[in-house]
């Protein structure tokens, strides 16, 4: 079970097999909760109980996966919708000035770029460094990121996740690494 | 040198492979010229090649976050509990109004029984309170923790 592809367990889960689920659940549950948490800023103990409905809405809908996304782009396509229900119910309001429903943003300036900013340092310097620039961007930037360089998505894909306009998933990365730059040129290494 | 605001936009968007094909030409083009932009090119590539070795800094939602064949019935059983509570308070509110209201000691009075076969929670139609307040109070208890580096 725990070689088996993603697609190959939701499949499985589909079918019935609970075990299928729990090694998807095992799988990506912290990237489910960290999205969440980043996607809708919600403070970790609400997100873990997000997270929870949107196992519980993947297990109820596997039937409906057909293997038209990779597993992952559909997850979190299933994770969005959870979330901006819980949005629309509750907190409607919250969820669109937080930017979460519409819109390009402005393209943030970019620092001058210096090749080599993270040279000589040791490696676990070097993460250590990385990881707290990352966790100092705001959430929305962080969760486009997170899709992108560690999901591996198209942002193509993320704007389907997202349910944003490509040129907005754009302007998103784009001030993510632009504020990375920045924030790693200012460590003055 | 320091390109106008535009170009760097392009070349930063180039490096992240997210510049849309048909620019993507003239703006190797400039690169060739332009030592700033290349080294911004750089820049972001090496910033993309540390974001991928430092991994991304996830919650963990902790070994005791699962979701089990239990626990996705829960709502329906959630459902027959406020179900039966309901019923429950309909069956109180029938004793109460009563007509004609027994007086207790009364001949051939007391107290209205419950007929029979009324409310009550049927073996396995659902969670006994407690067991259900447990378990939400469980959900909320499982701690969050950031985790160390993933990849």
């Amino acid at each position: 079970m725990q070689e088996a592809s993603d697609e190959q367990l939701i499949k499985a889960a589909a079918a019935g097999e609970t075990a299928a689920l729990g090694t998807l659940v095992e799988r990506y549950k912290d990237r489910v909760l960290t999205f969440m948490a980043w996607h809708f800023s919600l403070p970790p103990e609400e997100a873990l109980d997000m997270t929870q409905e949107v196992f519980l809405a993947v297990w109820k809908s596997a039937g409906t996966f057909r293997g038209e996304s990779l597993f992952r782009t559909w997850l979190f396509s299933v994770a969005r919708n959870v979330g901006l229900g819980y949005f629309r119910h509750y907190v409607a309001k919250k969820a669109e000035s937080a930017g979460l429903l519409f819109g390009d943003e402005e393209f943030e300036n970019i620092p001058d770029g210096a090749a080599g900013l993270l040279e000589g340092l040791e490696a676990e310097e070097r993460r250590a460094l990385v990881r707290g620039a990352v966790q100092a961007l705001p959430d929305k930037l962080k969760a486009a990121l997170l899709l992108r360089e560690w999901e591996g998505l198209a942002y193509e894909e993320i704007a389907s996740v997202l349910q944003v306009p490509v040129g907005t998933v754009r302007s998103r990365l784009h001030n993510a690494y632009a504020r990375l730059l920045k924030s790693l040129g200012e460590k003055d290494l | 040198m320091s390109c106008d605001k535009d170009m760097k936009r392009d070349v930063l968007l180039l490096a992240a492979g997210l510049l849309p094909a048909a620019r993507a030409g003239g703006v190797e083009a400039h690169l060739a010229g332009c030592p700033a932009c290349a080294a911004l090119r750089q820049a972001v590539l090496e910033e993309r090649a540390a974001l991928k070795e430092a991994g991304a800094p996830l919650l963990a939602a902790g070994r005791r976050f699962s979701v089990t064949p239990e626990l996705t019935a829960a709502p329906a059983r959630r459902f027959a509990f406020a179900l039966a509570a309901a019923a429950a308070c309909f069956a109180v509110f029938v004793l109460l109004r009563g007509e004609p209201r027994p007086v207790p000691g009364a001949p051939g009075g007391g107290m209205t029984p419950a007929p029979s076969g009324g409310f009550s929670v049927a073996e396995g139609s659902g969670p006994a309170p407690s067991d259900l307040l447990l378990k939400l109070s469980g959900r909320r208890a499982a701690p969050v923790y950031i985790s160390g580096p993933r990849s």
